[in-house]
């Protein structure tokens, strides 16, 4: 069952001559359960796409629907809302409020949605994330695998419909990067967490399900390598 | 606490030097602002504490009380403290002993509580005069008489000269002419009586024909100018006489408002004091109409004679406004116009007008809005870098999920957390600010506005009240568009840390025309177009480029594409200008009044006493050269006594004449006769024909200063004149008044221009062809052929009539050899201000 449908979606940086197309009338539908890897080179529309997924940006055209619903058809105090309970994002530069310690930056999109801490998942989280001890430390305390991780267990803390991952490892050693694509793919299968990377690593993508690749804002290809 | 309070509580504590400086800035500007209010409370406090030492506390006062009204008053639960006096009669002094003292001696109690207390809150309902000698009277039968009684033999009796010599001899006018006297004492002195006729003080209505009572505050008009004017005599009814033992004198307390122990116009008063009540029962009597039980004490005074006049003064409770007061009056019945102490409400926030209270609070607000204005863009400075510097993060939360509104009020909540520590502050500052300056200055600011202890430091807690709230908004408007900003930052484009410049449309603008230019020169040129953009720099370096090269020009790029940034700084530079002009301009719009009020107050830099002689007995021209030579005399006696005062130094002599005379056109600034036509409306019955001829020379009134040498010499070295040119008295010689400041028929204060270059005057000495009639010259004007005539105007009917111009006219030909500006002459000499628009002309006294 498609629990993301990306249709006829197209997004325009800019007006008049400046003006960029970045990504040009892509359809797409990822099934729950699904690990999808994005590549594409740079300036491609992999992330302009993925922002769009999130509901981080607002497309010029087309419709993205989640479990059925309309996206964009919402507000922006309700994309807030639907961004901090429905999506969990990751970033190559992890993204993280210096300001804030390990547990809060974990429980942010909890807190803003000013519901109750879920004590359980976020004890069984930090174990699964190996962040045991450092639960008071500011990121700038923790090594940048130990960051991700943090962000990765942000991104999973409100059990989402769709974790987004741009380039999680972009800025990461080899040994942290197999680390964290563990992680997120331990997610996948046995939480069947539906999991969207963008990745330009092949050998990353070649773990996923299913390989879509983008050139100059359009799907070029659309593999699925494993069932 | 919600998480993003805890945000930006961290993000606070994190930043601590910008914190700080924030802090700073709020405590800064909430000072200012209740430093501003604080010294307005203080100065208002300190004119109210003025105002009940000098006046009293009384908020009503009303003269012929009614029992009724009394007893109204007294049961009335807004009327706090009611005291009253009552006026007991008059009586009258013989004729030559008027032109001393006026129509009558009137007997007043001194005013007592009637209800409340008298001197509830530490000062009196009103004042009583200050008794100099002796003390005050005690009994009904005790009086205190004006200290310049003392000494004085009073009465029909007296034939010979009074005790004190410098008093006018009564006996060297024609006894049968002085009338009888209702004022007997010899030599009064502490201890002697004085036996008086007390009467009621009456005149008959010119309509009615019935007696109408006159009360002290009505002047005596002898019966010589109550025929003149065709009024009915004033005459005393219901006399009777009774003695009282003169136990002090008092001094004066001058007239202000509500006194009513100054009987201007209608003579003296003496003070006795009311009959307590054991002594009211002692006697046994009492007027019918004077008591139902209320005001018994004073109205036993009386057993039997005249009926007491009561004046009653009163002070409310739980009103506040005029109208309250006014409503009071009248529900007493208190008659057709009981007095409101303006002067007193004005300070307890009930003035009569607004305009004293407005202008001080426009005063006060316009400095508080050009603080505000300062402190809304330090502040708001401040919140544009802070929520700049964390942009990266506001775009991280909004991608997690953070609303636009949790957004903005994580950046409110960080101004109210900033102002929770800056307001209390600053408002902790500018309270102990205003104290220490009170402290140092309080003095010398008390003198300048006439108060003697200074002005109290006073705190309104409302004001201060007032002062957070606005801070507050102050502060929450300064972090609306900063917090705005931090909501509208894009997830995404924080999450890639681009640092783009957006382009504004003009820039974008710009850029087009310039590929575009590039492009022709590249064809023109046969360049290709990756050369360009050396050539855009060379096509558009603009000003900035011209005066500092490549620099300049990515600055000026620079600047622009970071726009707000760059308005931000640009908005606070025009800030500190503006602040700096409008204290310039204060100051530059002070001094001038600054000057004059040294000036009237005779506190100028050029005296500390200033002596005004001036003949005004008779119409001037009718001064005769005997009158003129006593008047210089007294002057030169003053001069001679002021000498011999220990320490005393002459500091100049200002003499100031007026003449008729002649400024030919050259000699004017032109702005001048503008001023003069503008300045009088030639509809108006009291129109002078212009004093300006139609070539436009000047003829008319010319107004003469004569300076004493020294000081004239000194003039005339610091304008660059020789002084030595002035003393041919053959040919003589003046200054002439240039630029001054006058005022417009607007009422504005603007700086004008008189005489503006050297010529000669020629001043008439107009002599009146019949001295005799009602026909009095006036001055000179132009006839009809251009010839010079002489006014005469007629002082009965008001009447003009411009009569041929007497060919042995003595005239006197002055050569204006410099001229001067206001600024450079003595401050005694501010006064010409007030003949504003006649040219004035400075000569030496000698010549």
């Amino acid at each position: 069952m498609d629990i993301l449908t990306v249709s006829h979606l197209s997004k325009i940086y800019g007006t008049g001559e400046a003006a960029t197309c970045a990504l040009n009338d892509v359809t797409l539908s990822i099934a729950e359960g699904e690990f999808v890897a994005i590549v594409g080179s740079s300036g491609s529309g992999k992330s302009t796409l993925l922002h769009l997924m999130g509901g981080v940006d607002r497309p010029t055209s087309g419709t993205v629907r989640l479990k059925g619903e309309d996206v964009y058809a919402r507000s922006d105090e309700q994309l807030a809302v639907f961004r901090r309970r429905e999506v969990g994002l990751v970033y190559q530069f992890y993204n993280l409020i210096p300001v804030l310690n390990v547990v809060e930056n974990m429980t942010l999109p909890v807190a803003l949605d000013g519901r109750q801490v879920n004590g359980e998942r976020l004890q069984w989280l930090i174990k699964s994330l190996g962040l045991e001890g450092c639960e008071a430390h500011l990121p700038n305390q923790l090594s940048g695998g130990q960051q991700q991780r943090v962000a990765i267990g942000r991104a999973l803390m409100n059990a989402p419909a769709v974790v987004l991952a741009d380039e999680p490892t972009g800025n990461l050693d080899s040994r942290n990067s197999r680390d964290i694509m563990a992680l997120l793919r331990s997610s996948n299968k046995q939480l069947g967490q539906t999991l969207v990377v963008i990745t330009h690593d092949e050998d990353i993508a070649l773990t996923a399900d299913r390989i879509v690749a983008i050139e100059d804002g359009r799907i070029v290809r659309d593999e699925r390598i494993r069932k | 606490m919600s998480v993003m309070s805890n945000f930006t509580l961290r993000s606070l504590a994190k930043n601590r030097v910008r914190t700080i400086v924030s802090v700073i800035g709020i405590a800064l500007s909430c000072a200012l602002i209740t430093a501003i209010f604080t010294t307005l409370t203080s100065l208002n406090a300190g004119l109210y504490q003025r105002t009940l030492e000098s006046e009293g506390s009384w908020q009503i006062y009303a003269s012929n009380v009614s029992d009724d009204s009394l007893a109204a008053l007294e049961q009335n639960d807004d009327v706090a403290d009611l005291a009253t006096s009552y006026e007991l009669g008059s009586a009258a002094f013989s004729e030559h002993e008027q032109e001393l003292f006026g129509g009558y001696l009137t007997v007043k109690t001194a005013p007592f509580a009637a209800k409340g207390s008298f001197d509830a809150g530490g000062a009196p309902l009103t004042l009583v005069p200050a008794v100099t000698e002796g003390r005050a009277a005690e009994t009904p039968d005790e009086i205190v008489l004006p200290s310049m009684l003392q000494g004085e033999t009073l009465g029909e009796t007296n034939t010979e000269k009074g005790s004190n010599p410098g008093d006018e001899p009564f006996d060297a006018q024609d006894e049968n002419a002085s009338g009888p006297s209702g004022v007997q004492g010899k030599n009064i002195q502490i201890g002697s009586t004085v036996t008086l006729d007390l009467g009621e003080r009456v005149r008959a209505d010119a309509e009615s024909g019935e007696d109408m009572r006159l009360d002290c505050g009505t002047s005596y008009t002898s019966p010589d100018d109550a025929q003149k004017i065709g009024i009915p005599e004033e005459r005393l009814a219901h006399t009777q006489s009774r003695t009282f033992t003169v136990v002090g004198f008092y001094s004066d307390l001058g007239s202000f408002y509500g006194n009513d122990f100054v009987a201007t116009g209608a003579g003296l008063i003496g003070i006795t004091a009311p009959a307590t009540d054991a002594q009211a029962a002692a006697s046994g009597t009492q007027e019918a109409n004077a008591s139902n039980g209320t005001g018994a004490a004073g109205a036993a005074a009386i057993k039997s004679g005249p009926t007491p006049i009561v004046s009653a003064y009163l002070a409310t409770q739980n009103l506040s406004s005029r109208a309250d007061l006014e409503a009071l009056a009248a529900n007493a019945g208190l008659g057709n116009d009981p007095l409101l102490h303006t002067n007193l409400l004005r300070y307890q926030g009930m003035p009569e007008d607004r305009a004293v209270f407005d202008s001080l609070f426009i005063i006060a607000a316009t400095l508080a809005v050009v603080v505000a204005a300062a402190g809304v863009s330090l502040i708001y400075n401040s919140f544009s870098i802070s929520v700049a510097e964390r942009t990266r993060q506001f775009g991280m939360l909004s991608s997690i999920g953070a609303s636009k509104r949790q957004l903005r009020r994580s950046v409110l909540f960080e101004a109210l957390a900033l102002g929770i520590i800056g307001i209390p502050v600053g408002i902790a500052l500018g309270v102990v600010g205003v104290a220490v300056t009170l402290h140092f200055t309080s003095d010398a600011l008390g003198s300048a506005i006439a108060l003697e202890g200074g002005i109290p430091f006073t705190v309104s807690p409302a004001a201060l009240v007032g002062c957070a709230l606005f801070s507050l908004v102050i502060l929450l408007v300064s972090a609306w568009i900063p917090a705005l900003r931090a909501s509208r930052v894009s997830a995404v484009d924080a999450i890639h840390q681009t640092q783009d410049v957006r382009l504004t449309r003009r820039a974008l603008r710009r850029q087009r025309k310039e590929v575009n230019e590039v492009r022709s020169l590249a064809q023109q040129q046969g360049m290709q177009a990756a050369y360009a953009g050396a050539g855009s720099f060379a096509l558009h370096r603009g000003i900035a480029g011209r005066l500092f090269g490549l620099p300049g020009v990515l600055a000026k790029r620079s600047r622009e594409r970071a726009s707000s940034r760059g308005r931000v700084v640009v908005a606070s530079l025009a800030m500190s200008m503006l602040l700096l002009i409008v204290c310039g301009s204060v100051k530059l719009y002070m001094d001038p009044f600054v000057g004059q009020a040294k000036a009237t107050n005779g506190s100028g830099n050029d005296a500390d006493i200033l002596a005004t002689f001036s003949y005004n007995g008779s119409p001037t021209w009718s001064l005769t050269p005997e009158a003129f030579d006593s008047y210089l005399s007294s002057m030169d006696n003053f001069k001679q006594e002021a000498a011999k005062v220990e320490g005393t130094e002459l500091a100049g002599v200002v003499k100031q004449g007026e003449a008729q005379g002649f400024v030919p056109a050259s000699m004017l600034d032109p702005e001048a006769r503008e001023v003069y036509d503008s300045k009088f409306d030639t509809t108006s019955a009291n129109w002078v024909p212009s004093a300006y001829t139609k070539a436009g020379d000047y003829v008319q009134n010319l107004t003469t200063f004569y300076l004493d040498d020294a000081t004239f010499d000194a003039l005339a070295e610091r304008v660059g004149v020789d002084p030595a040119q002035f003393d041919d008295a053959e040919h003589p010689k003046a200054l002439g008044l240039d630029a001054y400041r006058g005022q417009s028929e607007d009422g504005r204060y603007l700086d004008m221009r008189a005489i503006s270059n050297t010529g000669t005057v020629t001043l008439y000495d107009l002599i009146d062809d019949n001295p005799d009639d009602t026909w009095n010259t006036w001055g000179l004007v132009e006839g009809q052929d251009g010839e010079l005539e002489t006014l005469y105007l007629n002082t009965e009917t008001g009447e003009t009539e411009a009569r041929e111009l007497p060919a042995d006219t003595p005239t006197l030909q002055v050569d204006v050899v410099g001229t001067v500006s206001e600024e450079q002459i003595p401050s005694s000499m501010y006064s010409i201000n007030a003949l504003a628009h006649y040219p004035v002309l400075i000569m030496p006294e000698s010549v």
